[in-house]
């Protein structure tokens, strides 16, 4: 059991906000940019201290203390002057792993992050979604129960973005994570997630919980044609363009 | 980008390196032509006009001069090449260590940098006889002039490139979680070194620049003094042929920078120009 609650005092970012996840779940937070999404998440990670509030993890306070969770930001942050395989590792070496140890386990995920034969490439060789899967598995490796993904696939063409979303559902499947997911894509939210949070703002609040009962294993052209896709797409939008009004 | 845009990091683009390296040699024959076009030039016009050779000499005599004279230059250069070295190396060391202290905290940016810029404001050729009045007319003097001009656009070149480390990059490595020091020696400082080169390149064309005012100042030895006693004594020859070999080491100094990146920085050979 994983139990997460969040609330802030700070108006300019998120306020009064309070959640939990379970363990094993894939949550997604949509909402326009700018409402407070990334500040929540760094918070989640322990990068911010909350000016008001706390972020609990498995019964501990983790307010301000990172290190539970793994967290992937936006861009990929991928650093150029490191070849693929000395970036993914970088925070198994950052904690001290065995250099060696660490580069091998890396190395033995790499087909199934789709990079095999790249291990000596720089990211500057790379297309972007090689640098967005790097980093996913940058973010895998630290072996967190926690992930925080945060528009992982934001940047990427819509054809890559398609092919990743599906690549992503069978690899939460395989690994049994608890993922928070930002997006502000409805349908990339729906079609991966458990559960959908619409947060508007700022500051930052959550306007409605709606759990995604599509069953699982999902494919993509089965689920985005459904019924029950399009009643969830059309609440969802409907909350979000509710934010904008209020 | 798309995936087709990949290119294995085997075969290929060692072949593609293999390509750049000639291209940048068949790139260097527009410098080497234009030089050699306007030494012909120069040679022609002194032969043609009759001008007075004390006011210009024929490039060949230049030439002449250095090859039967070298035991005359090679002394003064070593001395002068060791200054610019050591006031480089100086410069290189107090330049990374300013720039660390100036990004460390808002308020060492704030008392550290105007220092930094004053010391620019005041030109080398005010302060080089006050060094040499502290350290005397060796060379001690003349490599902290040529550090004191060197270490500039290191400073800056250096605190730019610290400065450039994405946000994010640091909130990634906090997350891990990354100490201060593991984010300054894992992202921040590696981050840097392309504009800390930068800075290097320049510097080490300047240091050449600092040795020789220190050098004209006062001095017992060194490129500078055979150039302003040749000069006094209405030796053109001898003039140029110790500005050739200024025009040189300042260029061999910028080359030697320009190799140490190329091995340093093995990530941007290729492609980033």
């Amino acid at each position: 059991m994983c139990g997460l609650q969040v609330s802030f005092g700070d108006f300019t970012a998120v306020q009064d906000l309070t959640f939990e996840v379970q363990r094993g779940e894939f949550l997604s937070i949509v909402g326009r940019s700018g409402c407070g999404k990334t500040s929540l998440f760094n918070a989640v990670a322990g990068l911010l201290k909350p000016y008001a509030g706390t972020v609990e993890y498995r019964g501990d306070d983790v307010s301000g203390r990172p290190g539970h969770a793994g967290y992937m930001l936006q861009r990929d942050h991928l650093f150029p002057w490191k070849k693929l395989l000395d970036n993914v590792v970088i925070g198994l070496d950052v904690l001290g792993s065995n250099r060696k140890a660490s580069r091998e386990k890396a190395r033995a995920l790499l087909p199934r992050f789709g990079l095999e034969g790249f291990q000596d490439a720089y990211p500057g060789q790379l297309s972007g979604g090689m640098k967005q899967r790097a980093a996913l598995l940058r973010t895998v490796l630290l072996d967190r129960d926690l992930l925080l993904l945060d528009e992982p696939f934001g940047a990427l063409d819509a054809i890559t973005r398609g092919e990743l979303q599906a690549w992503l559902l069978d690899l939460c499947d395989e690994l049994q994570k608890t993922v928070l997911f930002i997006t502000h894509d409805v349908e990339e939210a729906i079609y991966l997630s458990d559960r959908v949070m619409v947060m508007n703002g700022p500051p930052g609040h959550i306007a409605d919980t709606v759990a995604v009962d599509i069953p699982r294993p999902r494919h993509f052209a089965d689920v985005v044609t459904s019924q029950r896709f399009t009643e969830l797409k059309h609440r969802l939008l409907d909350d979000i363009s509710a934010g904008r009004t209020a | 980008m798309t995936a087709t845009d990949v290119q294995a990091p085997a075969g290929p683009s060692r072949m593609r390196r293999g390509a750049q390296q000639a291209g940048k040699s068949v790139r260097l024959l527009p410098a080497v032509g234009l030089f050699l076009l306007l030494l012909v030039g120069w040679e022609v016009y002194v032969q043609v006009s009759g001008i007075n050779s004390l006011l210009l000499p024929p490039p060949s005599a230049v030439a002449e001069s250095l090859w039967t004279d070298w035991q005359i230059y090679e002394p003064e250069l070593l001395v002068t090449l060791r200054e610019a070295v050591f006031g480089f190396l100086l410069a290189t060391v107090v330049g990374i260590g300013l720039a660390i202290i100036i990004t460390s905290t808002k308020v060492m940016r704030l008392a550290v940098y105007p220092l930094v810029i004053a010391s620019q404001a005041v030109p080398i050729i005010a302060i080089a006889p006050l060094l040499i009045l502290w350290f005397g007319f060796g060379e001690t003097s003349k490599v902290l002039a040529a550090a004191l001009v060197a270490f500039f656009p290191i400073v800056v070149g250096a605190a730019a490139g610290l400065d450039s480390l994405d946000s994010g990059a640091v909130s990634l490595m906090r997350s891990f979680p990354a100490s201060r020091s593991q984010v300054f020696l894992k992202a921040r400082l590696p981050n840097a070194l392309p504009q800390i080169f930068s800075g290097l390149r320049v510097g080490a064309v300047l240091a050449v620049i600092g040795a020789i005012v220190g050098e004209f100042v006062g001095a017992d030895q060194g490129l500078g003094l055979l150039l302003a006693r040749a000069n006094s004594m209405l030796q053109p020859v001898t003039v140029f042929a110790c500005i050739v070999l200024l025009a040189l080491l300042g260029m061999v100094l910028f080359l030697c920078v320009v190799v140490v990146e190329w091995l340093v920085l093995p990530w941007r050979r290729g492609g980033q120009r």
